[in-house]
């Protein structure tokens, strides 16, 4: 009468009407199970897949393969004889349904081997019987899957027969522990081994003492002995609770109804795993790390290579800022189960509702609840929660234990760490070596078994160190005066030359315009004319001077506030007047006003520290140790100036200043008045808000002021001294303060960035948690601090780098470079890199004969398609854009008229920044756009 | 006129002959299934013109239910009739031979028909109607291009069992009044009948009792702990506060009744007695031997020490008193007393436990629990209802007319069986749904066990030796 069969389909039907009415139903059903039994004959796991229904359409897939790639669909047992993983789920019309079923089906050295009983398990949990603690299979949670064995009211003692003596050193019992029905962990295991099966010589213990607990809990208790030979291995569990017997009677673990009536002191399985080989690899930095994980992904069917020292900068904390910091992290709003990860004190600390558990207890893989959780398969524990969709991967769950289990050591994030000069490393060719960022670069290429490429032919390198310093091509003149100087310093005097040409400031402003969001126009919708361009002059002028670099950022910063300012110091602070102003009718003016002051935050934060604080503007920050307070104490440096939200058409917003000829006699001889202006008016920096306060933004909202604060600056960089004035002065004085860790390195990695293609840390952007790790720390430290050491001389370190080996060899790659280093993250070649946009059309100009070298003055427009303007306005100001005549066609790029809402359109092709806001990296895109300008 | 009238004809063969689809039983899907069932080829269309043909308010009010869901997902309002019209429509038809909740559904292109005795058959044949009907009769939003059809077929059918119920611990977690509201409708679409409420256990006493005020002020509050397993709460003491909890006032339970009279639902209140009453003893201490102050514990409790006095009269005072109230609640004919899993160890060192054993000419605390419950069936059956209990109470001597719920396994079940008692089959094996459903390691956290859904299906409750007469069933 009950046919199952039948019922199990008609149920199916009913799960879609309870779909339909929105009943939460069970969908255990839909869970694939599986089943192991051992061949112990040949050693092979047979593996059944199953489910509740019958002629289910189950699929699997073994290894790494993707189940809704290449699931095959499962028929008979599959015979396994090697560690696999399985995943397999239920598939509906192609779909896999309900939970995926990741199993690993483990093999050891003991597998199928003899075990003699010394004391003999219950008959009522007997597993499979005398091979259970031999055959691979791990129990679930369910004391009742027919896999464990229990030992009742009595020690668990047994020999495992290995045949022949096999190299053994380690040994992994697996138990489980359910107070409720009185199944308890041992409270000790020990192994002892022989050769002989008469002596044995105990190899390691553990003990523990009884703890209550009120989780289902599956636990390995693994010895770790030096590795030997050995034949026998015996191994004992052993439950004591003494005095803990008062506590039970007190406390009542019973149960209600439900639970059947038994006692058992412990249930055990066992199972002994391979030895890993030991790797003969050092750790060595953070690339140690690149290789391992690059190994592990071809080779994770095989064997997992861990670093034999996790390291927790380069290793555990990338993992855990992706993963774990959006709960655990800085943000304290959302953090969960009051755990923080981001600080050394959160990890340690005791977590729980009774404060009597630990994530992280270093060497203790046991206790540790983020061992636990990370590698539970119970979905209801395991972190991250599968709902969060951060899953970690096989290879850094291992990580991460393997971490702990050495101790956990805390490291502080590298960029918070004031940077120290280290002596340059020992090379075993210093005659290969220029110069000391040569050390550094060989160093780590030695340790790759690589070597420099040989040098560039001198044709090549004079282009690209022309390029690289001044952004223009050689002359014929020059390359055949490099070709025929035999002389040893022949590229030195090359290089000075180009340093000293005025093309060098030209081409540094460049690339500071997009640091600084320069542009003609105000930018928002009607985007009309704005005049910045005489704080362009002072930037070409400051480069080619050589102003050091200190003076350049604090100029910009605080020109207005050092004493006695000049009109120059004052010209530099247009810096922070280059962000957009709106001229839309009916805007709400105050909330423009704090757009303002938020993007002169963001842009200090982003160009002078690397730190993506404008993260925090509506929240702490989730990856860095930055506070929402922080970030409006921050913001409130630059909240000072008494400036309008909204300007009208044809206002220059103040405060600004005017520059007449008189003007640029006196103090401002770099700007380049045409003769055909009589006076310019300059946006520039002025605290004349002075009473203005300023508060926390809830959600980052202008009109929903919180707590006040005062200036400030964020206290994981460096705590803002009370000496310093508490304006932008002060802010400038922190910044190039001996102690701030990120200012120098942020400066010489744009710079590294400018010479070698890629920074040193390739997100020139973000030196926080989320950032990449520098590839060579030492030498990034090292330049930074000689930066200083050496007064901010810029051409200096630039001189630095294209002078180095390392900036002169050939580009031209090996089959087998490619392969050990696709991305050239170790320089054992020349970057083969583009050219920006503006190189690209001034190559054209020069090479043509075309270029006018002329410096500063007003943007020019030169050629672009027409109709672009009066496409894209609003129908105010600058609708139709009238191409220049004469020598303003053939200026050099930087001088191009840029208008916001619509670039000049072939820079653009080519991956120029946008200006809307502060950039420090370019993208490099290859588009057939671009093969259509040219 | 002739030709006319061949045309006529020919058209109607033409039509006729269409090919009507032919349905198999794969597209029958009926839980529960059905006693019999007959398929003809072809089938009857809904559409906006169906009328519904009800001959008394108690069928138009058992049709308004899915004329309403026809509403919801299509927008058609039906109309309901007192005649039948020529076609395509929906009638019930009275037959008093009918057994109570037996029914036959015979659908034809014309029309559907569902002839019952009562209200009970005719609901159950409009379950199978929307269980015959496309799943989008279940939207509660618009849907289009759903052919509205259901095969031609014959139905007759009756259930196995009288008792089909479903037990809610009220106590362990507290349900309301809304989500019990749900629940019934869930029973009735599974053509269950009765919902038994647990409304008492050591962790909550869930019923108002207007005499005894403070079983809800105190008893139905516990200290929270649920974020715990039941089994790892730690103890708690009378002087913490307890914010868990809850409980139905007369009020709603009396609604709650009624609403399952409309879906045939029957519902049984269990008072639990001499045990699992932590929560009562700790509103009145006196209901214990020892007049103990305890608090309302958080979770497990082993073993139940604390239970009532059976030696005092003011005990049995208290729990006519509560019965009364109880009786005055719900209509149906059982009242379940519980009565398991007592732990004497207090009524062997009570006096006047040992004093009554002494009166009654008992042997021992066994016999005991036979007199507290034989004397409470009195009551009940002085009340005109039916006492229900626990396997336990078959310990000790049976009650003369006891139902016994057997839920250690079905032991209990037979033996009761074997007296000559009614038997309803609720063994923990396959009845308990606390339980693991799937593999453990996937699951949510269950009080332990792995009773699978084919586990449950597999279970027959006539086990062994029983009669289908003697067995009813209960999850």
């Amino acid at each position: 009468m009950l046919n199952w069969e039948d019922f199990s389909e008609r149920v199916q039907t009913m799960f879609k009407r309870y779909e339909m009415l929105g009943i939460n139903y069970a969908k255990s059903s839909y869970l694939v199970t599986d089943d192991t039994e051992i061949d112990i004959e040949n050693q092979k796991v047979k593996l059944t897949l199953q489910n509740e229904y019958p002629n289910a359409d189950i699929r699997y897939v073994l290894g790494d393969e993707d189940l809704n790639q290449n699931a095959i669909k499962y028929s008979d047992p599959i015979s396994l004889n090697k560690t696999t993983i399985v995943k397999a789920s239920l598939f509906n019309n192609n779909e896999p349904k309900g939970t995926v079923l990741i199993d690993t089906i483990r093999f050891h050295k003991a597998v199928a081997k003899k075990v003699k009983y010394l004391t003999s398990y219950s008959e009522r949990y007997s597993g499979s019987g005398e091979f259970n603690m031999t055959n691979t299979l791990r129990g679930t949670k369910n004391f009742h899957d027919g896999k464990w064995q229990a030992w009742l009211n009595r020690d668990m003692e047994l020999i495992i027969d290995l045949n022949t003596p096999q190299a053994i050193q380690q040994v992994k019992v697996g138990s489980m522990e359910n107070q409720g029905p009185s199944i308890f962990f041992p409270t000790a295991v020990i192994v002892s081994i022989s050769n002989d099966d008469e002596t044995y010589q105990e190899v390691g213990r553990i003990e523990r003492d009884f703890a209550m607990n009120s989780d289902i809990e599956l636990k390995d208790f693994t010895i770790d002995f030096a590795e030997q030979d050995v034949r026998f291995i015996k191994v004992k569990a052993v439950f004591i609770i003494n005095k803990t017997v008062n506590m039970f009677k007190i406390k009542d673990i019973k149960s209600f109804r439900l639970v059947l009536y038994f006692v058992i002191p412990f249930v055990l399985l066992l199972f002994i795993k391979y030895a890993f080989s030991k790797s003969n690899e050092k750790y060595q930095s953070l690339n140690e790390n690149f290789q391992a994980k690059e190994i592990s992904k071809t080779d994770r069917k095989e064997n997992i290579i861990l670093p034999d020292t996790v390291d927790y900068i380069f290793h555990v904390k990338p993992i855990l800022s992706d993963r774990c910091y959006s709960c655990h992290g800085p943000d304290e709003n959302v953090r969960e189960a009051g755990l923080r990860l981001d600080t050394k004190e959160g990890a340690y600390a005791a977590i729980g509702e009774h404060l009597d558990k630990y994530a992280i207890i270093p060497g203790d893989t046991q206790l540790s609840q983020l061992v636990f959780r990370i590698n539970t398969a119970d979905e209801e524990k395991r972190m991250p929660p599968v709902t969060s969709n951060l899953a970690l991967t096989q290879y850094e769950k291992l990580l991460l234990t393997k971490w702990v289990e050495q101790g956990a050591v805390w490291k502080d994030h590298w960029a918070f760490v004031p940077p120290v000069k280290k002596d340059l490393p020992k090379i075993s060719n210093p005659e290969l070596a220029n110069n000391p960022v040569d050390y550094f670069i060989i160093k780590k290429l030695e340790e790759k078994n690589l070597t420099l490429s040989r040098p560039a032919s001198k044709e090549k390198l004079i282009r690209r160190v022309s390029f690289d310093l001044t952004g223009l091509p050689p002359t014929l003149n020059d390359l055949d005066v490099f070709l025929n100087d035999s002389s040893e310093n022949a590229y030195e005097k090359v290089v000075d030359r180009l340093l000293n040409s005025p093309a060098y400031g030209e081409h540094m402003a460049s690339n500071w315009l997009d640091v600084a969001r320069y542009a003609d126009t105000h930018g928002y919708q009607d985007d009309l004319e704005r005049v910045m361009w005489p704080w362009r002059d002072w930037v070409i002028s400051a480069f080619n001077r050589n102003l050091p670099y200190d003076q350049f950022i604090e100029w910009q910063l605080a020109g207005d506030l050092l004493p006695n300012a000049t009109l120059e110091q004052i010209v530099a602070t247009g810096f922070n007047r280059n962000h957009k102003i709106t001229q839309e009718g009916g805007v709400i003016d105050e909330e423009y006003r704090v757009e303002y002051v938020l993007d002169r935050t963001n842009t200090t934060s982003k160009a002078l520290l690397g730190l993506t604080m404008e993260c925090a503007q509506c929240h702490d920050h989730k990856f860095d140790p930055i506070s929402q307070n922080e970030y409006y104490s921050f913001y409130s440096f630059f909240n000072k100036v008494d400036e309008k939200g909204r300007i009208e058409y044809d206002e220059i917003p103040e405060p600004n200043i005017t520059i007449t000829p008189k003007e640029i006699e006196a103090a401002l001889s770099f700007v380049h008045l045409p003769d055909s202006i009589d006076q310019v008016k300059l946006m520039v920096m002025k605290d004349n808000a002075l009473d203005r306060k300023t508060f926390v933004l809830k959600r980052g909202a202008y009109d929903a002021p919180t707590d006040e604060v005062e200036p400030n600056a964020p206290n994981i960089v460096l705590p803002f001294s009370e000496e310093y004035p508490k304006n932008r002065l002060g802010l400038a004085n922190w910044l190039f303060d001996e102690n701030n860790s990120l200012t120098a390195r942020v400066a010489v990695n744009r710079l590294w960035q400018q010479i070698f293609g890629v920074g040193i840390v390739s997100t020139s952007s973000d030196f926080g948690n989320q950032g990449d790790l520098p590839t060579h720390p030492e030498l990034l430290d090292w330049l930074a601090v000689t930066y200083r050491e050496e007064g901010w001389d810029t051409k200096k370190i630039l001189k630095l780098l294209v002078m180095s080996s390392t900036y002169q060899q050939s580009s031209k790659i090996t089959p087998e470079l490619f392969e050990v280093d696709p991305e050239n993250k170790y320089l054992a070649r020349s970057n083969r890199d583009k050219l920006s946009a503006e190189m690209i059309r001034d190559n054209a100009l020069q090479v043509s004969g075309l270029l006018v070298n002329k410096i500063g003055g007003p943007s020019v427009k030169p050629y672009q398609p027409e109709g672009l303007w009066e496409e894209t306005t609003s129908g105010q100001g600058l609708t139709k854009y009238i191409m220049d005549a004469g020598e303003n066609l053939y200026r050099r790029s930087l001088y191009t008229f840029w208008k916001r809402t619509v670039p000049p359109p072939a820079m653009m092709t080519f991956d120029a920044a946008t200006r809307d806001f502060c950039s420090v990296k370019r993208q490099k895109t290859s588009t057939p756009l671009q093969a259509l300008v040219m | 006129m002739k030709l006319k009238i061949f045309l006529l004809i020919w058209l109607l063969f033409a039509i006729s002959c269409s090919k009507p689809k032919v349905y198999t039983e794969k597209d029958i899907q009926i839980i529960p299934q059905p006693v019999e069932v007959k398929i003809q080829p072809d089938e009857f269309k809904f559409d906006q013109n169906t009328k519904f043909v009800v001959s008394n308010d108690e069928q138009k009010k058992l049709a308004s239910e899915l004329v309403n869901k026809f509403q919801k997902a299509t927008g058609w309002e039906f109309e309901m009739l007192d005649i039948a019209p020529k076609n395509n429509f929906v009638q019930f038809v009275n037959d008093d031979n009918f057994k109570s909740e037996a029914y036959t559904l015979v659908v034809t292109s014309n029309n559907i028909t569902i002839t019952a005795g009562g209200m009970a058959g005719f609901l159950y044949g409009l379950e199978t109607i929307k269980q015959l009907l496309p799943l989008e009769i279940e939207s509660s939003q618009l849907v289009s291009n759903v052919d509205w059809v259901i095969p031609n077929i014959e139905i007759k059918d009756e259930p196995r069992f009288k008792w089909r119920g479903l037990m809610l611990d009220l106590s362990r977690h507290f349900f309301d009044k809304n989500y019990i509201k749900k629940t019934i409708d869930r029973l009735a679409m599974h053509k269950m009948n009765v919902l038994h409420l647990h409304l008492v256990d050591d962790q909550g006493w869930r019923i108002e009792i207007k005499k005894y005020p403070k079983l809800t002020e105190i008893g139905s509050w516990r200290v929270d702990q649920e974020d715990k397993h039941w089994n790892a709460r730690a103890a708690v003491s009378p002087d913490q506060k307890g914010t868990y909890g809850g409980f139905l006032t007369q009020n709603d339970l009396k609604e709650i009744v009624q609403y399952a009279q409309s879906k045939n639902v029957d519902v049984v209140p269990e008072i639990e007695m001499p045990a699992h009453v932590t929560s009562a003893i700790a509103s009145y201490p006196y209901l214990s031997c020892f007049n103990n102050q305890v608090a309302v514990p958080s979770g497990g409790v082993w073993p139940l020490t604390d239970i009532y006095c059976a030696g005092k009269e003011t005990t049995f005072e208290f729990l006519e008193n509560v019965l009364l109230e109880v009786m005055e609640i719900f209509p149906s004919k059982y009242i379940h007393i519980g009565g398991d899993e007592a732990t004497k160890t207090n009524w062997k060192k009570c006096p006047h436990c040992q004093k009554r054993i002494k009166e009654e000419g008992l042997n021992n605390v066994e016999e005991l629990q036979s007199y507290f419950v034989k004397r409470m069936e009195r009551f009940i059956n002085s009340n005109g209802k039916k006492l229900i209990g626990w396997d336990e109470i078959l310990e000790g001597g049976l009650a003369p007319d006891a139902t016994v719920m057997s839920w250690r396994g079905v032991k209990g079940g037979i033996e009761a069986a074997e007296q000559g008692h009614d038997v309803i089959m609720t063994p923990g094996t396959h009845c308990y749904f606390d339980h693991y459903q799937g593999p453990q390691n996937h699951e949510p956290l269950a009080i332990g066990g792995f009773t699978p859904l084919s586990k449950v299906y597999q279970f027959d409750p006539v086990v062994e030796t029983m009669n289908e007469e003697e067995a009813a069933l209960e999850s």
